[in-house]
């Protein structure tokens, strides 16, 4: 902004903040936030009553429930965060952020990737990789989006007029470094059209990289600008600086640190190497001790003022968030040591652990962001301290009807599913008895949901209000602060020089800190040839079953199905033969899975006769009493589009599939042929032959396909 | 599975590699926060939330 030197106060500058962009930012927190838990809410209820998905392809559990995880993260929790930390980062540093016009850019781009994500994913294009289901041309979107952002803030600290960078500010320089690089790596993809890749990675080391990804996108959006916005807006509300700045720093460097090797917690049992999965797991646990720094860290500062907890809304919510902080991080290492994971994997337990994380702690802190900072922003009163009270209490008690309903759900179906009688047979051998069992909790599950929207919906109106009776006289604000240049320490050239280098210096460490992590897990995977053992039984899909398995892709199975047999008794009676590294090397992506809403799906092909699928496609009902699945009674309406197959052959064959030129030059004519063989089967159980072109005859392919090469019935010897 | 993948892999060390590394980073961290005479120091960094600039024309502090 204008710089101005007045008389007498030596060489101070006016400066003011561009709060314009903050507010815009909290609208659309506000928004996108009563959006994505609506959409949360929504699918609850489908989980209890399959009749929601009203048969309709774009509105069934497999499309919404990506739209629900991307709209709760990117939606509502990105724009939280950008509020936030464009107010604090300004005050932090004394400064306008460097640039409206890039502030401005940010916030429409965004938004434009958000509309993007919500007409998208409900329509099926998707890369099907959790939280990160977005197709390449969103995702270059969000790159340069996000690479707008950090532009903008690094420029603004490069004119800050506060010489120490307060250790909220790290945390934003950590955020916004990692997410760009944790994005970049997992989503890069070979486009076969406008809204179809395929992603570099295969299989096993798919899943690496996206766990990887996954996990840090709950450690570097879910938590670590919030770490910052906590050091924040905790000393602002109660009046005090935080309780122990020494501890912060230590919190920082030792969660940034440790947070990057956790991914392979969500692969335990899996087909990834061992080391791994043990590197992730010992430092899951680690991540004990930093976490609850931090956590402890946020309450003390609270110490010797919990009466005006218990008054004052803001700090309710903000001592609200740091606990379920805590509690959510004691939660996650526990769920990583390996016995209590084979027992909460692929459950309903995970799902709470999760939104005990997002709502107890994102929600909760945002809430009292936006209770903190809109008065201010609009320089008046909160309408209603009431209202704020009756949201902390209705989303408190909705929470923890979510949280412990999912406990008790995923704890009781874990337990259904290994239970084996002492002459070594299942003891509920059909995968629906164990979802009929926890059905009534889907209920208690969807009502709590339901109190979490409507103290959303009472802060919206709360906020209404208040930015409704604020004075009309919105203008800026201006302020007056020396800058950095007149700073005594300063006066020797060679120090100052050195200084004005250290946000450059802290950033290059804290990449560094997140690299070693990521160079030490990922790299041998990805690029030794011998990691993963090929067997020459495995052999890549056919013409036909790449279509079929593009539907699986596009109709989000694998957000209840999972592809992944683990090496366990009661897993391999049920499912049969444990999957191994090598049965995947075609998987793009990996279909692995995080929740078995359904039974897992990886030795399926062969298991039932095609009109088994046929009948189940049509309505799951008439084959298994009590399924929860949807209908999909558009499978048996599309064709089968076969025009862009030979580009994706070619783009799997340059990605390694080895098929023939021959194979590529002739893949619809090959298609069609297995077309007509299943449907010729088909039709000796009365169906019409006409089905020959639809989407459940190349969806039979892949399903009878699956797991078949090297752990089916054609099974000779074992790899293991 | 696991014989599988460990018969072609030769760097088991760096799960402690990976030890060591986190250990000194830890221990160099918590030295340095700990250096001498920096009590002043951090006292005056975890005070910089509570100055956002002098207001000018008496108008909000936004505080």
């Amino acid at each position: 902004m204008s710089t101005a030197v007045e008389k007498g106060e030596s060489n101070l500058e006016t400066f003011s903040y561009n709060d314009k962009l903050t507010k815009m930012f909290v609208i659309a927190t506000l928004i996108w936030g009563a959006i994505a838990l609506f959409l949360g809410v929504w699918i609850a209820f489908q989980l209890a009553s399959w009749q929601l998905n009203l048969d309709l392809p774009w509105f069934t559990f497999g499309r919404l429930r990506p739209l629900h995880t991307n709209a709760a993260i990117f939606a509502f929790i990105g724009n939280a965060i950008f509020a936030g930390v464009y107010y604090s980062t300004e005050r932090l540093l004394k400064t306008r952020m460097a640039s409206d016009l890039l502030g401005k850019i940010h916030f429409w781009g965004w938004q434009l990737i958000i509309v993007g994500a919500a007409i998208t994913l409900p329509l099926g294009l998707s890369s099907a990789k959790e939280y990160a289901e977005l197709e390449w041309p969103l995702d270059i979107l969000v790159a340069v989006i996000w690479v707008t952002f950090g532009v903008n803030f690094f420029l603004t600290l490069k004119r800050r007029r506060e010489r120490h960078i307060y250790v909220a500010i790290w945390f934003y320089i950590a955020t916004i470094l990692t997410v760009a690089v944790l994005y970049v790596v997992n989503n890069l993809a070979i486009p076969v059209s406008f809204m179809k890749s395929y992603s570099i990675f295969a299989g096993v080391q798919d899943a690496l990289v996206q766990w990887w990804y996954g996990h840090n996108a709950v450690a570097f959006f879910l938590t670590t600008p919030f770490l910052g916005l906590m050091y924040y807006f905790i000393p602002k509300a109660i009046n005090r600086p935080i309780y122990s700045y020494r501890l912060s720093i230590i919190h920082f460097w030792s969660l940034i640190f440790v947070y990057i090797w956790a991914g392979p917690h969500h692969l335990l049992y899996s087909a990834l190497p061992e080391w791994v999965q043990t590197l992730g797991v010992a430092f899951s646990i680690a991540l004990w001790a930093p976490s609850w720094g931090g956590m402890i860290n946020g309450l003390l500062t609270l110490r010797g003022a919990w009466d005006r907890v218990r008054r004052e809304p803001i700090l309710k919510f903000l001592a609200t968030a740091v606990t379920f902080y805590g509690m959510a991080t004691f939660e996650g290492p526990l769920l990583s040591i390996k016995s209590v994971n084979s027992l909460a994997h692929f459950t309903d337990w995970i799902v709470g652990h999760v939104h005990s994380g997002t709502i107890g702690w994102n929600y909760m802190l945002t809430s009292g962001m936006i209770y903190y900072m809109v008065p201010k922003l609009w320089k008046t009163k909160l309408y209603s301290d009431r209202l704020a009270n009756i949201q902390f209490w209705s989303a408190t008690v909705g929470l923890l009807l979510y949280i412990m309903s999912m406990w008790t759900a995923g704890i009781t179906q874990g337990l259904m599913w290994r239970a084996v009688d002492e002459t070594g047979k299942l003891v509920y051998p059909n995968f629906v008895e164990t979802v009929v069992k926890i059905v009534p909790m889907y209920w208690v599950r969807a009502f709590g949901g339901v109190l979490i929207l409507f103290g959303f919906v009472v802060l919206i109106y709360n906020i209404y209000k208040t930015i409704k009776l604020a004075p009309k006289d919105q203008s800026e604000d201006v302020f007056r602060a020396a800058p950095l240049s007149s700073n005594p320490i300063d006066e020797h050239g060679g120090k100052h020089r050195k200084l004005e280098g250290i946000p450059l210096v802290f950033s290059v460490l804290a990449l560094l800190a997140i690299l070693v992590g990521t160079i030490i897990e990922l790299v041998p995977s990805l690029v030794s040839n011998t990691f993963v053992v090929k067997d020459s039984r495995v052999k890549p899909y056919s013409p036909l079953e790449i279509i079929g398995r593009d539907i699986y892709v596009k109709e989000g199975c694998y957000t209840c199905h999972s592809q992944l047999v683990r090496p366990m008794v009661a897993e391999k009676l049920r499912y049969g033969k444990p999957s191994s590294a090598t049965e995947y090397i075609y998987d793009r992506p990996f279909q692995w899975g995080s929740r078995r809403i359904g039974p897992d799906l990886h030795r399926v092909g062969g298991k039932y006769s095609h009109m088994w699928h046929y009948r189940h496609m049509l309505n799951p009902r008439e084959v298994t009493t009590g399924s929860i699945m949807p209908n999909y009674p558009w499978l048996f309406r599309n064709k089968i589009k076969y025009s862009s197959l030979s580009k994706k052959m070619q783009v799997l064959a340059a990605l390694g599939a080895p098929y023939k030129t021959e194979e590529i030059e002739y893949s619809v004519k090959n298609a069609k042929e297995q077309a007509n063989k299943i449907t010729r089967e088909l039709e000796r159980d009365g169906v019409d032959g006409k089905m020959v072109n639809k989407e459940i005859i190349a969806l039979i392919a892949y399903l009878q396909r699956l797991g078949t090469d090297a752990g089916g019935k054609n099974e000779v010897t074992s790899a293991q | 599975m696991k014989s599988q993948v460990l018969s072609n892999f030769v760097w088991t060390d760096l799960t402690v590699l990976a030890f060591i590394i986190f250990l000194t980073f830890f221990i160099s961290v918590f030295v340095w926060t700990f250096r001498k005479n920096s009590k002043k120091f951090y006292q005056d960094v975890g005070n910089i939330p509570f100055d956002e600039g002098k207001p000018l024309q008496g108008g909000h502090s936004n505080d």
